[in-house]
């Protein structure tokens, strides 16, 4: 009688476990918090907790909790992978988002295959994982690569800029932006040309001789693939150089270094974004709310984070019916998502999204603390997207 | 073009020897390899961040008085380092002096994440001195004609104290043999806390004068340091006058390699090291 009891009674809790209450859908938020992306996952950290808040706040996903997994890759590819396989393994997480290196991306995509746990980037910028070695476990929702590097090539048309001299930081992202942009630019308006390459060193602050070197070719306009203390540096010592009463630049201009130039930035410099949140009309509700909690604005990865949480894989899963990668895959594929950057679709060839490209000139308001892009270009992805052709090519090149 | 570049290398260069000069000081006399000395350089610069806005923002007074302000605390940093960590480590061996000075590393840039987080920070240079001496079609930017005067003014100052006063006399001569200044009597503890004081305020203002020019964060310090043990190297160790040789060297091979192999201009100071160093061994397997 007492066992019948006892067996009962395991019965009743083991019933109880599998019809009680849904489980939670938990997302990893795998980023680098500490090393160099520390500064660049700030607030996009904070712009997913407000996510998962406002999911939440609307009875979740499909009824389900959502739950966010904080883990920190260091921004390095190994510590990466091991918390992305730690993340699958021990948490059980549905996917994962966050990653902001290129150099991580690379790392942890081969987990994000093996494991067959869905990867989101809204940040990391390499077109590598998604075209070269692309599986179906990857998806990137913000302009790569190779869709910035045809954003500025069109922009530079657009301009009639001829002469071109280019700065690029001496790394992957530096190296394949200024490839990308030498061959579209060759497509697209072949009369113009690079007069000569410069590749200072990653985190290079002195860039003077390599402001003299440029102006010696007296260019119509400067293409600076820079980031960080490279950027800034160049933009600080290129003013006492004249440099943007000599010729014109166009260069990547984030909004984390729109906030750290601060009153310094001077007006008239062309730059491009990703997601600059005074050019996005659907974005003003979100930004007011994050200022409201952070006393703090939003940066590009801030904005795109929340964007791809709340309009993109949250509806993506709903339509899905559950995280299932293959009905979310199929979903995602098939589905046109009501963004803030517009109306926009994650196309199957490469698990892309056809993000626009924001290109505009600095100038300083009274509005911010900080100088804005004024006069925004809104580059649409469609025409920036790589084609068909080129990523076959490139695919074959990578195997 | 080719005028322009060198007296670009040449002012890069002088901006070189300023960080250079600290660290091969500290290593002549006390032969300690001090990787605290990038440290030191960064915490000048976001000193001087943080003071300049409240003395006198924007002058030019104001901006040396701040620089010199910020040497004097990142001198007396240096200072409460060496005494109470690497002087218990002399009479070690000097991988643990190395080891003291990286974990120096450390704990100084978690301390500067933790004041200034993240971010790059930025601080504008002396409104008189932002513009540019305009010669013909370029521009020569008036900062780095002063940031060349501080070269000068520093080295002629260094000079001086080295020759005039007792204190560089010591110095001199503990550069050249450490043993025999003890047995005349000279309390070698002082001499060792002097010298990386003196260095840690050279480091200090390079930081300063080089963050009007550069944007600064928390991991200036191992950018900064390789570059300064590369003309520390070339110049030769405790060599002072070397490394201003070695600081030109470095920044016109850098600038000149810009116009015509702007691949190899990051390695061409690698490069000439490595030249030098052969060379040297060469002379010594010679005589």
């Amino acid at each position: 009688m007492r066992k019948l009891l006892a067996v009962l009674a395991l019965l009743a809790m083991v019933g109880a476990s599998h019809t009680g209450a849904a489980e939670p859908i938990k997302i990893g938020y795998l980023a680098g918090i500490s090393g160099v992306c520390g500064v660049l996952t700030v607030r996009a950290r904070g712009a997913m907790e407000m996510a998962v808040d406002d999911l939440n706040a609307k009875g979740g996903i499909l009824g389900r909790k959502v739950v966010m997994i904080v883990r920190d890759s260091k921004t390095k590819p190994d510590e990466g992978a091991k918390q992305y396989r730690d993340l699958v393994q021990t948490e059980k997480v549905d996917l994962v988002t966050g990653v902001c290196s290129s150099s991580v991306f690379m790392g942890i995509n081969p987990v994000a295959e093996e494991t067959k746990i869905p990867l989101f980037s809204n940040t990391s910028g390499t077109h590598k994982t998604t075209v070269d070695f692309f599986h179906p476990y990857v998806y990137q929702l913000q302009p790569n690569t190779l869709m910035e590097g045809a954003a500025i090539a069109e922009y530079v048309k657009r301009k009639g800029w001829k002469r071109i001299v280019t700065i690029g930081m001496d790394y992957e992202w530096g190296r394949t932006t200024v490839a990308v942009f030498k061959e579209q630019l060759a497509e697209k308006d072949p009369s113009a040309k690079i007069v000569k390459e410069l590749w200072p060193k990653f985190g290079e602050t002195n860039l003077a001789s390599f402001i003299t070197a440029t102006l010696n070719e007296k260019p119509d306009a400067v293409v600076a693939v820079t980031a960080g203390v490279t950027a800034t540096s160049l933009i600080k010592q290129g003013q006492t150089y004249g440099m943007f009463k000599r010729t014109e630049m166009l260069t990547s201009l984030f909004t984390d270094s729109l906030f750290s130039m601060g009153a310094d930035m001077p007006d008239g410099i062309h730059g491009w974004a990703r997601a600059p949140f005074w050019a996005i009309p659907g974005a003003q509700e979100f930004v007011k709310r994050f200022h409201a909690k952070y006393n703090d604005y939003p940066d590009d990865w801030g904005v795109l984070h929340y964007d791809g949480m709340m309009n993109i894989i949250a509806p993506a899963i709903e339509k899905a019916g559950s995280t299932d990668p293959m009905k979310l895959q199929a979903a995602i594929t098939s589905m046109t998502f009501n963004s803030m950057r517009g109306k926009l679709k994650v196309r199957a060839l490469d698990h892309t999204l056809n993000s626009p490209s924001y290109i505009g000139v600095t100038q300083k308001t009274s509005q911010y603390p900080f100088s804005i892009l004024g006069n925004v270009e809104v580059i649409p992805g469609d025409i920036t997207l790589p084609s068909p052709a080129t990523v076959a090519k490139l695919r074959a090149e990578a195997k | 073009m080719i005028a322009i570049q060198i007296l670009q290398g040449l002012m890069e260069g002088v901006s070189l020897f300023l960080i250079a000069s600290g660290l091969t000081l500290i290593f002549g006399v006390s032969r300690i390899v001090n990787f605290a000395h990038g440290s030191f350089y960064m915490l000048g610069a976001f000193l001087t961040y943080q003071f300049y806005p409240l003395i006198a923002f924007r002058t030019v007074y104001g901006f040396y008085l701040t620089i010199l302000i910020s040497g004097v605390i990142v001198a007396l940093l240096g200072m409460i380092f060496e005494v109470l960590v690497l002087r218990r480590l002399y009479h070690t061996e000097e991988l643990m002096q190395l080891v003291a000075t990286v974990a120096a590393v450390l704990v100084i840039r978690d301390v500067t994440k933790l004041i200034w987080g993240l971010n790059d920070v930025s601080f504008p240079m002396p409104d008189k001195l932002s513009g540019a001496l305009v010669i013909g079609e370029n521009y020569v930017p008036s900062y780095q004609i002063s940031m060349v005067v501080a070269g000068i003014v520093i080295l002629a100052a260094m000079w001086s104290i080295l020759r005039f006063t007792r204190a560089g006399i010591i110095l001199r001569a503990a550069t050249d043999d450490r043993g025999m200044v003890a047995l005349l009597g000279i309390n070698q503890a002082l001499v060792f806390t002097g010298v990386f004081t003196a260095g840690s305020f050279l480091a200090g203002i390079a930081g300063g004068l080089a963050g009007a020019f550069e944007a600064v964060n928390y991991l200036l310090d191992t950018r900064i340091i390789v570059t300064a043990f590369i003309v520390v190297v070339i110049g030769g160790l405790g060599n002072l006058y070397g490394a201003l040789a070695g600081a030109i060297a470095v920044g016109v091979l850098k600038a000149l390699g810009l116009l015509w192999l702007p691949e190899l201009s990051f390695v061409g100071m690698f490069l000439l090291m490595a030249i030098v160093l052969m060379f040297r061994s060469l002379r010594r397997t010679a005589e």
